[in-house]
């Protein structure tokens, strides 16, 4: 089998689930195409390297989270201002499931990116800690503190909803 | 709790359809990230070369950012502490130029001049103005590899009937090391061929080099080999050396180590070739724009313009100062900057220095090769 080959039954096999966590990461879909697009390019030139092609989805999960979050720094291409405290939630009890993913949706993407990218791969991905901090390039305790932090916006952000959300202090770990 | 929130994820991501990537672009765009990796520099319209016939003579200053005295352009005596690139078969250092009349493919510097891979597959050694044919190498892809303070240049002979490694002291103008006893005729050439005899990096008094025992390192004083990574299999296995620090090429990215087993990932570094600072304390990955990491992962990169579109660091000075090439477009003379590390502040050295194919740099490599 080529080198084309072995990443044309990569690419058909896994562009599709890639997409997805870029989607959730980045929020756009154009976006996402674009974030996946490079991680696809990157990964078929980093292919000779890869002595494991199992490792490639790996790879590539590494590569859109790092890229997803240098993007954000140097592109800001987030219209929406990351903020250090999000803007209130609903006060009232809402029991619409689209309501509620919606407002879920908005808070997500006003996380600033490195809790945004931690938490989609911890929830998301169901990535483990150790999996989560190796994808984002960081130490676990990052990972804990930025999925806490992140889940603590996300709480505010919901009001009354926020039991769609763990508590901070009750995030797994694995 | 929990999983409502993955519920919601999961929701939101599958109602979003995508379409297939374009497997043809994909690959059109890696093979061309890959020429890019391999020579710094994007691979431009050929066709564009043919516009260039401009004498531009470039603006120098040195790389605190002071003007240098004016020096004697067309002088063959080469400083060897100032910026240099080939231009054509005109090798630069400084104010300095000399003509080998011959096209240079790829070139390094040493601590006492420089040393030249021409068109015709010679290895040249020019000191004190003096050219001197020292060796042969592959003509198409040439590769010399030198440290950052040492007269050892090193290559890959292909004129017997198996590669052999050889390194070259300039300061005493003579083969140091001219070894073939672990190659085999055929092994291939190129970083990602299978099983190449593949020269990786000198530091100091070692030469690391990958032959049919995997990645070794050599001792040039008195050929002692150590077997370092016995599963190396192609040229990108090793990416730099620097003050026994060896910058590896691992499943997910850059790892740092002394040894193979010891060696750690470089946080959110996936470019797969770099250059280690000359105490290995930072790392500058061949990225699309200019990036400079400390071991620990922390972003020290330097402010480039913005009207480029691409921009790497190609050298380290010293521990705090980098050369970076930026180009404004794939068809524009390259322009080379010197970065300092500590103010995040760049100064443009060579304003035009020369365009993809006839532009060479220290890198002992030909770019976008």
């Amino acid at each position: 089998m080529t080198r084309r080959d072995e990443f044309a039954e990569f690419v058909t096999g896994r562009s599709g689930a890639l997409h997805r966590a870029a989607y959730l990461m980045v929020g756009d879909q154009a976006l996402a195409q674009d974030l996946v697009q490079e991680t696809l390019v990157k990964t078929y030139a980093a292919w000779p390297r890869l002595r494991d092609k199992g490792n490639a989805e790996a790879y590539c999960r590494k590569a859109i989270t790092t890229t997803a979050i240098s993007w954000f720094r140097r592109k800001s291409w987030s219209h929406e201002r990351t903020t250090e405290v999000l803007p209130a939630g609903r006060t009232s009890g809402h029991d619409d499931a689209v309501t509620q993913s919606q407002w879920l949706w908005d808070g997500l993407q006003q996380l600033p990116p490195r809790q945004r990218a931690a938490i989609v791969l911890r929830y998301y991905e169901d990535l483990t800690e150790v999996q989560t901090a190796d994808a984002m390039g960081c130490a676990v305790g990052t990972v804990k503190s930025q999925v806490s932090a992140g889940i603590a916006k996300l709480r505010e952000h919901l009001g009354d909803d926020a039991d769609l959300l763990p508590l901070p202090d009750l995030v797994v770990n694995r | 709790m929990t999983e409502k929130l993955r519920n919601l994820l999961h929701d939101r991501a599958v109602d979003v359809d995508f379409p297939p990537p374009d497997l043809d672009l994909l690959v059109r765009s890696g093979d061309r990230r890959v020429r890019r990796r391999r020579g710094l520099v994007a691979a431009g319209s050929l066709a564009a070369l043919a516009v260039t016939a401009a004498v531009v003579v470039p603006a120098l200053v040195s790389d605190d950012g002071t003007p240098d005295p004016a020096g004697a352009l067309a002088t063959d005596v080469l400083p060897t502490d100032l910026v240099s690139w080939a231009d054509g078969s005109i090798l630069h250092a400084g104010p300095a130029e000399t003509d080998l009349g011959e096209t240079i493919r790829a070139f390094v510097r040493t601590d006492v001049g420089y040393v030249v891979a021409d068109a015709r597959g010679r290895v040249l050694s020019v000191v004190g103005g003096e050219v001197t044919e020292v060796g042969t190498v592959d003509a198409t892809d040439p590769r010399l590899v030198s440290d950052h303070d040492s007269s050892l240049v090193g290559w890959v002979d292909r004129s017997g009937e198996q590669p052999a490694f050889q390194v070259y002291d300039q300061d005493d103008d003579e083969i140091v090391l001219d070894d073939d006893s672990a190659t085999r005729p055929g092994m291939s050439n190129l970083a990602d061929d299978t099983d190449p005899a593949y020269f990786y990096a000198i530091d100091g008094d070692t030469a690391y080099w990958r032959d049919t025992r995997g990645l070794v390192a050599v001792d040039v004083a008195t050929g002692g080999t150590t077997v370092v990574d016995a599963r190396a299999v192609n040229g990108f296995d090793l990416i730099d050396v620097q003050a026994g620090v060896l910058a590896f090429y691992g499943q997910e990215g850059v790892e740092l180590g002394e040894t193979r087993g010891t060696a750690r990932p470089l946080p959110g570094v996936l470019e797969g070739s770099g250059v280690l600072s000359p105490l290995a304390t930072s790392y500058a990955p061949d990225s699309e724009w200019v990036k400079v990491v400390n071991r620990d992962g922390t972003d020290l990169s330097p402010s480039i313009p913005t009207r480029y579109f691409f921009s790497t660091v190609y050298e380290w000075v010293d521990e705090e100062t980098v050369r970076v090439i930026a180009l404004e477009s794939e068809e524009a003379s390259a322009d080379l900057f010197s970065c300092s590390i500590a103010t995040s502040s760049c100064t443009l050295l060579i304003d035009g220095a020369g365009v993809e194919g006839e532009l060479q740099l220290p890198v002992g490599e030909v770019l976008g090769g």
